[in-house]
């Protein structure tokens, strides 16, 4: 049986006792989360940290960490989606060069297989809008190849689409070119430009 | 009793037993570490992301005493009962006498002596390292350990005997840290003399050098804040993955939100504070190395 003694329910962290040992226990929720402390520690958490003193009990680990996020959750609402990317833009425009070079290298290696160009196309737009990346040629020259490799692939696919639905206007009674050039249409899962037609 | 007149009196005490008590070989093995607390040597604090946000929103870290004096004027509480419902019984207890004890005391504030790492993580990821001119404009004392435990008994009476022995000011706090963490200054393993300072109980348990300072206010303003500091692998998880939310669709997004909430938590409220951290011109965060 867990004792909760205090906790910062803002944040999800708490101070416990599971029989006559006291822990702290912090997020993430693995691994070492929770670290065996003195009993000096819950009054400094109490007088200096902002904890709040509590007297729940719980049968085990796995209940006491689901009462912290439950509380953490109520406590602390997420933002809407809109002010974390406003907020991520905005950190881009800032970041020191060090982040910047680490971000670019990711951009490069994790982030562009996944081919969401046009969402990479804005977070190059941000870095390239940094006072920092001017002052470092290198990470100034890697950040606009790699904007215009987005673009480039941002372009192509379009490109061959319309090359696709051309010949499909011109040769409309050829079943076997129709279903070649129509197949990696669909595999593409891109829809039609608006006002197409395909031509009876 | 003026603390900071008995931490004055000691350190000079414990300059004389350092210069007396260790050999010149031991004294030229340790000063390099006297140094580094001497001149590396802040005030830290850590705080959860929220406490942080609030001490920035608001320009100003309040001790509990002026925190409930504001409390009382907003909600028509006494201070008395502020303070007993933020502190309980307890701890309220330990602390109204500690600081009672002392001219000044209700314009304590505490901190921990630090001179490197990040912290105490357990009671906040953020470590606020208040800046070295604070000393121009605030008494400051520091204490062998934990003042509620060690100079405070359960009958709330302040130990002035052994507190009178395990305390330094400012200019002398060098000396506490080396007769308190003898064999650590005697080593040459420079990266073992922050966390021994200052620690999260990863090693063995937690341990610090309180710092007491004031200036009759009770109060700090964040112009004093030198830097904010976070274990560098939190600081890159959290950069790195704000922009990878950036590449999710609204599904995606909705889907992350609800099966990784602690991740979503800890990210929005890294960006919360960077944002209010420019907007207050403050340094941005500093990612620190685990020792």
């Amino acid at each position: 049986m867990l004792k909760l003694c205090a906790a910062a329910y803002e944040d999800g962290y708490a101070v416990y006792t599971e029989g006559d040992r006291m822990f702290m226990l912090r997020p993430p929720y693995r691994g070492q989360a929770s670290i065996e402390v003195g009993c000096e520690a819950l009054g400094r958490a109490i007088t200096l940290h902002g904890f709040k003193q509590t007297n729940e009990q719980f049968e085990g680990i796995s209940e006491l960490i689901a009462h912290l996020k439950a509380k953490w959750s109520e406590a602390s609402p997420l933002p809407p989606r809109e002010a974390v990317d406003r907020r991520a833009s905005e950190s881009l425009r800032r970041a020191e060069p060090d982040t910047l070079e680490r971000l670019l290298i990711k951009i490069e290696t994790e982030m562009m297989p996944r081919k969401r160009w046009d969402k990479l196309q804005r977070i190059l737009q941000d870095i390239l809008a940094n006072e920092n990346l001017r002052k470092c040629d290198d990470l100034y020259r890697k950040c606009c190849r790699l904007l215009e490799e987005c673009t480039t692939q941002q372009n192509a696919p379009k490109q061959l689409l319309d090359k696709d639905i051309a010949e499909f206007k011109r040769m409309p009674a050829i079943f076997q070119k129709v279903a070649a050039a129509a197949e990696p249409a669909k595999k593409r899962r891109f829809s039609l430009p608006v006002g197409s037609r395909i031509a009876a | 009793m003026n603390l900071f007149t008995v931490c004055s009196d000691n350190g000079q005490r414990l300059k004389a037993q350092y210069e007396s008590g260790f050999s010149a070989e031991d004294r030229a093995k340790a000063e390099p570490f006297l140094e580094d607390v001497r001149e590396r040597g802040r005030l830290s604090i850590n705080r959860t992301p929220s406490h942080l946000f609030n001490i920035l929103q608001e320009r100003i870290y309040l001790n509990v005493h002026r925190f409930a004096e504001r409390e009382s004027g907003r909600l028509g509480k006494s201070v008395e009962d502020i303070l007993h419902e933020k502190l309980k019984d307890k701890w309220f207890a330990k602390r109204v006498a500690f600081d009672s004890h002392f001219e000044a005391g209700t314009a304590f504030l505490y901190a921990s002596l630090n001179i490197g790492n990040a912290g105490a993580l357990h009671y906040g990821d953020y470590c606020i390292i208040w800046k070295r001119d604070l000393h121009n404009d605030y008494r400051t004392g520091y204490l062998e350990g934990d003042s509620l435990v060690r100079f405070v008994s359960n009958s709330n009476e302040v130990d002035e005997e052994s507190l009178s022995v395990g305390c330094a000011c400012h200019d002398t706090k060098q000396y506490l840290a080396v007769h308190k963490h003898r064999a650590v200054a005697l080593s040459a393993d420079r990266s073992l003399w922050a966390n021994c300072l200052c620690n999260d109980g990863k090693e063995d348990k937690q341990d610090y050098i309180e710092a007491i300072f004031e200036n009759g206010t009770g109060e700090v303003a964040i112009s004093y804040i030198e830097e904010i500091r976070l274990p560098q692998e939190n600081k890159k998880r959290y950069e790195d993955t704000e922009q990878e939310l950036r590449l999710l669709d609204d599904e995606e997004y909705a889907i992350f939100e609800e099966t990784d909430a602690e991740t979503a938590q800890m990210v929005t409220a890294f960006q919360k504070i960077s944002e209010i951290i420019a907007e207050r011109g403050l340094p941005m965060i500093k990612g620190i190395k685990d020792a």
